[in-house]
């Protein structure tokens, strides 16, 4: 059963995953497989846990909200983002805080994504499945 | 399902496979190879029971990862035994650990293909069904 607590540790998981990956600090997975610094067995390691868990994001995003749930996501977001915009609150012209936006509108769109199938249950009752034999 | 559930899933994967074939010649592979007095039809009926054992985890871990998904662990676990070979909390050039180490990632792969389904139930709620029932 889907509770406020088990969405939030979605949503922070996601952004670790997704900040984890990359973030304009310098420090992030990314920075550390082009720097120098470390051996490519760690590397490879890295590489392939973070790309395994980014696939869980996407397809379990994508096979419960689809196309349309993807953009009314993207567009809340996006919305939300201009209001802060617009009170002055971000400013939209700096790199970094664009990047970061950026970044955190992936992560929510994930995190949301991996929630919507369990929110959609504890709504609805529907439960989505996947036939493994085709 | 719980952590306890995937450890005990986990073990009884590590039991098959160990009870099939180890290094250490406590296992039914050696035990079918010598003359113990013990009567054939024990044997068979082991070997039955382990065939029926196999049959059903192999067609479960199959049916939940397929092969991109056992592609997907190999290459993780793989990546990991070399990076911690690399690091050197294992020894590389002992002959017993190749052979242990076959045991262990085929182990773990099977576990995550047993607890492949609950996982996902749990983390994103989408649900695999079977149908019609195998």
């Amino acid at each position: 059963m889907m509770t406020t607590a088990g969405f939030i540790v979605r949503i922070i998981f996601a952004v670790l995953l997704v900040f984890g990956i990359y973030n304009p600090s310098g420090y992030s997975y990314y920075d550390w497989l082009v720097g120098d610094q470390g051996h490519w067995t760690i590397k490879l390691f890295g590489a392939s846990v973070l790309a395994f868990l980014l696939f869980i994001h996407a397809q379990a995003t994508w096979r419960s909200m689809k196309l349309v749930g993807i953009l009314l996501v993207l567009s809340v977001v996006t919305s939300f983002g201009w209001v802060l915009w617009d009170f002055g609150v971000i400013d939209l012209s700096d790199p970094t805080t664009r990047s970061l936006g950026l970044l955190s509108t992936v992560a929510i769109v994930l995190g949301a994504g991996q929630s919507w199938s369990l929110v959609r249950y504890r709504l609805s009752g529907q439960v989505d499945s996947q036939n493994l034999i085709a | 399902m719980k952590s306890f559930g995937y450890l005990i899933r986990t073990i009884t994967c590590f039991l098959l496979l160990f009870a099939t074939w180890n290094p250490t010649g406590y296992s039914y592979a050696a035990w079918l190879g010598t003359d113990d007095g013990s009567r054939l039809s024990v044997k068979i009926a082991v070997g039955v029971l382990l065939l029926a054992l196999y049959a059903a985890y192999l067609r479960i871990a199959w049916v939940a990862l397929r092969l991109p998904g056992i592609l997907t662990a190999v290459t993780i676990l793989y990546s990991g035994y070399l990076s911690l070979r690399h690091l050197g909390l294992l020894a590389a050039d002992a002959p017993l650990w190749s052979s242990y180490l076959a045991l262990v990632l085929a182990g773990l792969v099977l576990a995550s293909g047993v607890c492949w389904s609950h996982f996902k139930r749990r983390i994103s709620g989408q649900s695999h069904v079977l149908t019609p029932p195998p």
